[in-house]
């Protein structure tokens, strides 16, 4: 093949150290170098320098192929994609061998980790020799965004695009927008100590969501369905009839007159609202709607006494759901938070003792637009509280299984808001907060002496449990922690503040989404710092509550880097599609059909009836390849010779070879050396795109030549990949071990965790001793 | 079984019961008497289990505070008498936020005092339990308290314990009590761990203890 004659580059960094440290780079030099195979090396191949010796080098001596040795390719691999494309070079003409993360950092043993390196070089060195040019899959990005969710987050985040030019679709679940924000009444702020009106602030918000020319509204909508990838999504939105047509003067004669009273959740569920009303008077949209469950006309009875005093006849029995379809090329997750139902800690008597409320509920009444309008009542005889209790961490920072364990991180600040408040307008009311931890972080700490310089009290321990007495009088108990006294406090009223949940609208729609949530049931981000508002996948952002829990002003501050992450995607107007996806040759094809079996829908059959790939949606994971009988697919890239080309290269006599999915299996490899942990220099790794691609041929031609034991990692089931790979992967996991017949005793398969990076250790080093005793 | 034989089973009952190990903490997590996740280790001293138990709320008993102690590695935890007034609710159990056990870690550091020779004084009624689980296959109340329970609830408990076999077929439940094949099950099974040359040898470490605190208490008196 002429191919294997072409002029080589091998580029090797020495990381500042973190490399060459521990590889002698010199004789890892002398022992690769050929006539038709060129070895540099550099300080930071990273930096400018180290990318303008591999542009100059290629010009100069005329290189058509190139390796490079550096840290993991998940680091710089598009940079020096990008670099080696920037002179000409076709991107499949790289490969990158991972001496940083899995050779100089987990092998501290000089004379090990420098044979290694060799061999990794050299492996890569026989695969490059194999590869093909692929053509880059470009797809032009749809300009509209969507933004789903109309909490402050979402109002932010679109009114953020909008006026980046952006035209976006902002969705919301309930008839108006506004969400938690709207609820609260006052807020806290860390550079004053008095508190805000919330309405105040987010109201204009509100209003210039409803008349921005960039900005298409949809309310009392859900998001049914998502397709397609990055740049290119269809979104199928279900639209509930709220049977008041958008012509509605919102003059309210209609409310006047209804005669159904409905429970109001917007106010604790006071039963205060009409059949038809509005959320509340500063809703956008300024439009009515009916409650469809209550109202006398919709439940088959006669009334309809709105239609008739309704001036612009805006009422609207006959009005169905309409299901639309939406374009977009980006999309904003704002789906915000749930407050923890506090009736799960029975101890605590929420849902059975009329006085307990929660922090929300204490907001609402404190609300000047709330159930009492603003005044301090406590629920059961609605007189002013002379003692009021907080308890703080109800459902947060518990291990319990009826609990969370992370930090809700507002309620410190929430409690110590409503203490203030009570206190100027009550000053005849005790506010004691009992708390584990103050967390008053940054310039909160102010807001925090302040309210102390008010006499609030505080008592640190987390009580045990609230009863009530003759008259609901209750009775908190706790140990006071500091003074080591058991405590029995009394209470007219006990506020719980509750914790910061993940709202069931995110978990909804992370599921529609196919995004990775993290193990708390948040919207997981895909670097905690450098890409804090991106989502697993490309294309889907994240911000506020729906990513983790935080604070209005936080969430404000997340919303505006979503939209600028979003606006920078949407306005590249193009996207570069991984050219590593399924190919199909027609010639081997016999129309089985089997390969329609993909779970991300990517393949169909073309209007000539021939099996059709769609570069949009495949995401190379090797399914079909798997599924397809005649081996007529493949994923560019990664073909049988290729691998064996490159198990060729790095196998010695003796050592384990580790086929590694590219996603969740090889970052959990990495993070081996990111965590200074070590495993023996014999184990060779090989990334795939799954392990469904690897074959028997692999297999045995890693045995022939000395392998002591072949293991394939996978990406865990709760992974949106495997999800659908990890049942195939297994299977054919057992078919291998058993077309192996005896050998197949030394082949293994596990599946991978990222923060479980210990355990592939272990196992790692566990295959080369077990073996070793055989 | 020979004496030996027992002491050896009581050896192997102690490595597991309250090993060796460079830290009480390491000896609580490594204790079979804990549970695997026991999170000692994460105590945030809130004092839920302290503001929840019924004997801190009558004694001086402070289960934070024996967590603190035992976090702290203070080997003088074992000679508290306070240790001895926890009776198992469990509530500090259920209501700990750190998935941490004060009650089970109690019963490991009694074990390394009775271990010590130390509180031997306090076991003798318990010694009622483990002649009951001999006897009849299942726990009952020890004596002692029998009369506390007359004080306590009058003879609304002598009318329950009378009516108990109506109130629980009421219930839908069996009659208490294991039957007498049951009982011989039960009876190997605690002779086969050990069981009773443990309780064997916990009453003679008692008795022991007893006698030399009588001449001791003779001689404090005589100097005095």
């Amino acid at each position: 093949m002429s191919l294997s004659n072409g002029q080589i580059g091998v580029f090797i960094c020495h990381c500042g150290g973190n490399i060459s440290d521990v590889v002698d780079i010199q004789s890892v030099k002398q022992e690769i170098e050929l006539d038709n195979i060129s070895v540099f090396d550099c300080e930071y191949l990273c930096s400018n320098i180290g990318q303008d010796l591999i542009r100059k080098s290629i010009d100069k001596h005329s290189l058509d192929k190139i390796v490079i040795g550096a840290c993991t390719p998940v680091k710089h691999e598009k940079l020096f994609l990008k670099c080696i494309e920037d002179v000409g070079l076709n991107a499949s003409m790289l490969e990158i061998a991972n001496l940083r993360e899995q050779c100089s950092w987990v092998h501290p043993d000089n004379l090990a980790a420098t044979n290694k390196s060799i061999s990794l070089l050299i492996g890569k060195i026989k695969r490059v020799q194999l590869a093909l040019p692929l053509t880059p899959i470009q797809v032009s990005i749809n300009p509209n965004a969507m933004v789903i969710g109309g909490g402050i987050a979402g109002i932010n985040s679109a009114l953020n695009l909008a006026n980046n030019g952006i035209h976006t679709y902002l969705i919301e679940k309930d008839v108006t927008i506004g969400g938690n924000a709207a609820k609260i009444g006052k807020i806290f702020s860390p550079e004053k100590l008095a508190e805000e009106c919330a309405m105040c602030s987010l109201s204009p918000l509100m209003n210039e969501i409803g008349t921005h020319p960039n900005i298409t509204l949809l309310t009392y909508a859900e998001v049914e369905n998502v397709s397609g990838s990055a740049g290119d999504f269809k979104v199928n939105i279900r639209k509930k009839p709220r049977y008041v047509k958008d012509n509605c003067m919102a003059c309210g004669r209609c409310s006047e007159v209804c005669p159904v009273y409905v429970e109001n959740d917007f106010n604790c569920g006071v039963k205060d609202k009409k059949a038809i009303s509005m959320r509340f008077a500063q809703s956008v949209p300024q439009v009515y709607s009916i409650d469809s469950d209550h109202c006398i006309e919709l439940t088959g009875g006669e009334c309809g006494i709105c239609r008739n005093v309704c001036k612009v006849d805006a009422i609207d029995f006959e009005q169905r759901e309409e299901n639309i379809e939406l374009d977009v090329g980006a999309i904003i997750v704002a789906t915000g938070f749930d407050e923890y139902d506090a009736s799960k800690k029975p101890q605590y008597g929420y849902g059975i003792f009329e006085n307990i409320v929660t922090q929300m509920d204490l907001a609402r009444i404190l609300g000047v637009n709330g159930p009492t309008l603003g005044k301090l009542a406590r629920p059961s005889d609605n007189s002013v509280p002379k003692n009021i209790v907080m308890i703080q961490c109800v459902g947060s920072r518990d291990e319990d299984k009826s609990g969370n364990r992370y930090c809700s991180r507002y309620c410190c600040m929430a409690a110590l808001k409503h203490a203030s408040l009570i206190a100027k307008k009550y000053p005849d009311t005790n506010v004691t907060i009992c708390y584990i931890d103050i967390r008053a972080f940054g310039l909160y700490e102010n807001y925090y002496r302040a309210v102390q310089d008010m006499g609030i009290s505080f008592v640190r321990g987390r009580p045990a449990e609230v009863i009530q007495k003759a008259n609901h009088s209750l009775v908190v108990k706790v140990e006071d922690t500091l003074t080591q006294e058991l405590k029995e406090m009394p209470a007219d009223m006990v506020v719980l503040s509750s914790a910061m949940e993940a709202s069931s609208g995110t978990k909804q729609i992370a599921n529609i989404l196919n995004v990775t949530l993290s193990e708390d049931g948040f919207v997981k981000e895909k670097h905690s710092k450098l890409k804090s508002v991106d989502t697993s996948r490309d294309g889907i952002f994240v911000c506020g509550t729906a990513q983790s829990p935080k604070d209005v002003t936080d969430t404000i501050t997340q919303s505006g880097l979503a939209a600028a992450r979003t606006s920078a995607f949407i306005l590249d107007k193009e996207i570069r599609l991984d050219p590593q996806i399924a190919q199909i040759d027609h010639s081997l094809c016999n129309n089985c059909d089997e390969c329609f079996k993909c779970p991300f829908g990517g393949i169909s059959k073309d209007v000539s009836g021939k099996v059709s790939i769609n570069p949009l949606v495949c995401n190379g994971c090797g399914y079909c390849a798997k599924l397809c009988s005649k081996s007529a697919i493949s994923i560019t890239g990664y073909k049988e010779e290729q691998i064996i080309a490159e198990i060729d290269g790095v196998i010695e006599k003796g050592d384990v070879l580790a086929f590694l999915s590219r996603g969740i299996p090889y970052a959990t490899a990495d993070n081996i050396g990111n965590s200074v942990a070590q495993y023996p220099a014999n184990v060779k790794i090989v990334r795939v795109p799954t392990t469904t691609i690897v074959t028997q041929a692999m297999i045995e031609y890693a045995f022939e030549h000395g392998s002591r034991a072949v293991l394939m990692v996978e990406e865990p089931t709760d992974n949106s990949i495997g999800a659908f790979i990890y049942p195939l992967a297994f299977e054919n996991f057992k078919d291998l071990k058993n077309e192996l017949g005896e050998t197949g005793a030394k082949l293994h398969f596990k599946k991978a965790y990222i923060p479980h990076y210990r355990g592939l250790a272990e196992i790692f080093t566990y295959l080369t001793e077990m073996e070793d005793e055989k | 079984m020979t004496d030996m034989m027992a002491d050896e089973m009581i050896d192997t009952l102690s490595e597991y019961d309250t090993p060796i190990c460079d830290t009480l903490a390491e000896t609580v997590k490594k204790s079979l008497r804990t549970s695997d996740t026991i999170g000692i280790d994460r105590c945030m001293q809130c004092g839920a289990c302290t503001a929840s138990c019924p004997a801190a709320r009558f004694t001086d008993y402070n289960p934070r505070k024996i967590i603190k102690r035992v976090m702290e590695n203070d080997i003088s935890v074992i000679e508290d008498e306070s240790i001895w007034n926890c009776f198992y609710c469990y509530t500090c159990h259920l209501r700990c936020p750190r998935n941490n056990s004060p009650t089970q870690v109690v019963q490991v550091v009694r074990q390394m005092a009775i271990n010590k020779g130390i509180g031997l004084d306090k076991l003798e009624v318990l010694f009622e339990y483990g002649d009951a689980f001999a006897e009849l296959g299942v726990s009952k109340i020890p004596d002692l308290y029998v009369g506390q329970m007359e004080d306590d609830f009058d003879m609304r408990w002598h009318e329950f314990k009378n009516n108990l076999d109506s109130v629980r077929s009421e219930l839908g439940l069996g009659t208490v009590g294991v039957k007498d094949t049951g009982r011989g099950e039960i009876r190997a099974i605690l002779a086969g761990i050990g069981f009773f040359d443990r309780q064997e040898k916990m009453k003679q470490m008692a008795e022991a203890e007893l006698n030399t605190s009588d001449e001791k208490g003779g001689i404090t008196n005589e100097t005095n």
